[in-house]
C-alpha cells in the first residue's frame, strides 16, 4: 500500500493535552523527587575507526 | 590541555575511582533481597524487615547510621572516588539513593528549612500535585508541619480534595498513595532529614495537578519516565526518516497510556503512512477503547483529504 507523506504538525492532538515525565507547574522544590524528575535520551553516534 | 596530577595518576592507577563505591553498597542482604520484591510489585505486609524500617522507631535510624558511617571516611581518603549513590540538589533539597531495584528505591531526602523558606512563593496558587508511586517516609531529624491531601473524587478532571494535618518530627512515618495522596509542606524548621522507600508506578500511569482552591485540574503528565522517553525517542527516529522502526511503533500504539498510544499513532503516520495508517485503522475498529472515537474521526480526516486515504479506508476499515 503506497500511501503519501504525512507532516506531523497536520495530525491532531487529543482534547487534554499530557505533558511529559516530570513537568509539573509551581512545584515546591522541597517535594521535587530524588529521582526521575527528568527524562534522560541517549543517542549513539557510531563511526567507523581506520585500524593502524 | 592540562591534565590535573591527581587525574593523571587516577589513568595509572584507577582504583582510588572504585573505592567509595564499593565501600557505599551496603545494604544487608536480606534487605536487598526484600528491597528486590518490592521493587518487583510485592507488598510491604510480606517483607518484613523492609516494613520494620519503616515502623519501629530505631530501625530507620541505625539503618541510615550504618550505611553512613564509612562514606565520609572513604570520600575524604578519595575525594575523586566515583561514588555510586545517585545523588541530587537544588538547593532546597538533596537527596541520595543508597539503593534501588526494579521499580523500588530506598533514599535519603534532606530539606533545607532555611532555603526552602526562602524558595517559596506564598503568592503562588497552590497546586497539589498527585503522582503515581506508593511512598513511606521514616523522618530521622528535625521538625516541621505538613498535610496530606487526599483526592476522593472518581473524575480525574475535578478533584475533591481532604486534608490531614501531620506533624513532621524525628520518628513520625507516613505513607502516600501518590496516586490519591500528597504531601504539602507547610514549615519546615532547620535541616529536615526523611528516609524514603518509593516504588514507582508501572506503565501507563498518569500524574495529575489541581487546584486547591476549586479542586480543577491544571496540569497533567506522564506518570512514567519510560512513556516520555519513548516518545522523544519516537520523534528523533521519525526525524532521521528511520522507516524500519514504524512496526514497533504501531506496537506502542496498542499499550499504554491514551495519551501514549495517541502520540505512538501520531508518529508512526509521519514516518510511515501506510503502516500508521493500518495501526489507526485497528485502533478505529477496536471497541471499548478510548481512543477509537479520535481515530475514526482522523482516518476519515485522512481519507477527505486524499483519495489515496481513501482508498485505503475501504480497504482496512470493510475487509470484504
Amino acid at each position: 500500500m503506497k500511501l503519501p507523506k504525512i507532516d506531523i504538525s497536520s495530525l491532531p492532538d487529543l482534547d487534554v493535552l499530557t505533558g511529559v515525565f516530570g513537568s509539573l507547574k509551581h512545584f515546591d522544590p522541597g517535594l521535587a523527587s530524588s529521582n526521575d524528575l527528568i527524562v534522560v535520551l541517549m543517542v549513539y553516534l557510531y563511526e567507523t575507526m581506520p585500524l593502524r | 590541555m592540562r591534565l590535573d596530577p591527581a587525574i593523571a595518576a587516577l589513568l595509572a592507577d584507577p582504583a582510588p575511582v572504585a573505592g567509595a563505591s564499593s565501600a557505599a553498597s551496603g545494604l544487608a542482604p536480606r534487605l536487598a533481597k526484600e528491597l528486590a520484591r518490592f521493587g518487583g510489585g510485592e507488598g510491604l505486609d510480606h517483607l518484613p524487615t523492609l516494613a520494620e524500617t519503616f515502623s519501629a522507631t530505631e530501625a530507620a535510624a541505625s539503618l541510615t547510621t550504618a550505611l553512613l558511617r564509612s562514606t565520609p571516611t572513604t570520600l575524604s581518603a578519595a575525594p575523586l572516588a566515583y561514588w555510586s549513590w545517585r545523588h541530587f540538589s537544588n538547593g532546597v533539597l538533596h537527596s541520595a539513593v543508597i539503593a534501588a531495584s526494579g521499580r523500588a528505591s530506598l533514599s535519603l531526602v534532606l530539606i533545607d528549612g532555611a532555603a526552602w523558606s526562602a524558595a517559596r512563593d506564598s503568592a503562588a496558587p497552590e497546586w497539589i500535585a498527585f503522582q503515581p508511586g506508593e511512598l513511606h517516609a521514616a523522618i530521622l531529624a528535625g521538625s516541621g508541619a505538613a498535610r496530606i491531601m487526599r483526592n476522593d473524587s472518581a473524575d480525574p478532571a475535578r478533584a475533591v480534595l481532604v486534608s490531614r494535618p501531620l506533624r513532621l518530627e524525628n520518628g513520625a512515618r507516613y505513607r502516600l498513595d501518590g496516586e490519591r495522596e500528597a504531601l504539602v509542606l507547610d514549615a519546615v524548621d532547620g535541616p529536615l532529614l526523611t528516609l524514603r522507600l518509593h516504588r514507582r508506578a508501572e506503565r501507563g500511569a498518569i500524574a495529575r495537578q489541581y487546584d486547591a482552591a476549586d479542586g480543577r485540574m491544571v496540569h497533567q503528565a506522564a506518570g512514567d519516565a519510560g512513556a516520555s522517553r519513548a516518545e522523544l525517542a519516537m520523534a528523533l527516529l521519525r526525524a532521521m526518516g528511520r522507516a524500519d522502526a514504524a512496526p514497533l511503533f504501531a506496537r506502542r500504539a496498542r499499550e499504554g497510556s491514551s495519551a501514549a498510544r495517541w502520540q505512538a499513532l501520531r508518529e508512526c503516520l509521519a514516518l510511515d503512512s501506510a503502516v500508521g495508517f493500518a495501526a489507526l485503522a485497528e485502533t478505529a475498529r477496536r471497541v471499548g477503547d478510548p481512543l477509537a472515537g479520535p481515530a475514526r474521526a482522523l482516518v476519515d480526516t485522512l481519507a477527505a483529504r486524499d483519495p489515496a486515504f481513501d482508498h485505503a479506508r475501504e480497504t482496512l476499515l470493510c475487509p470484504a
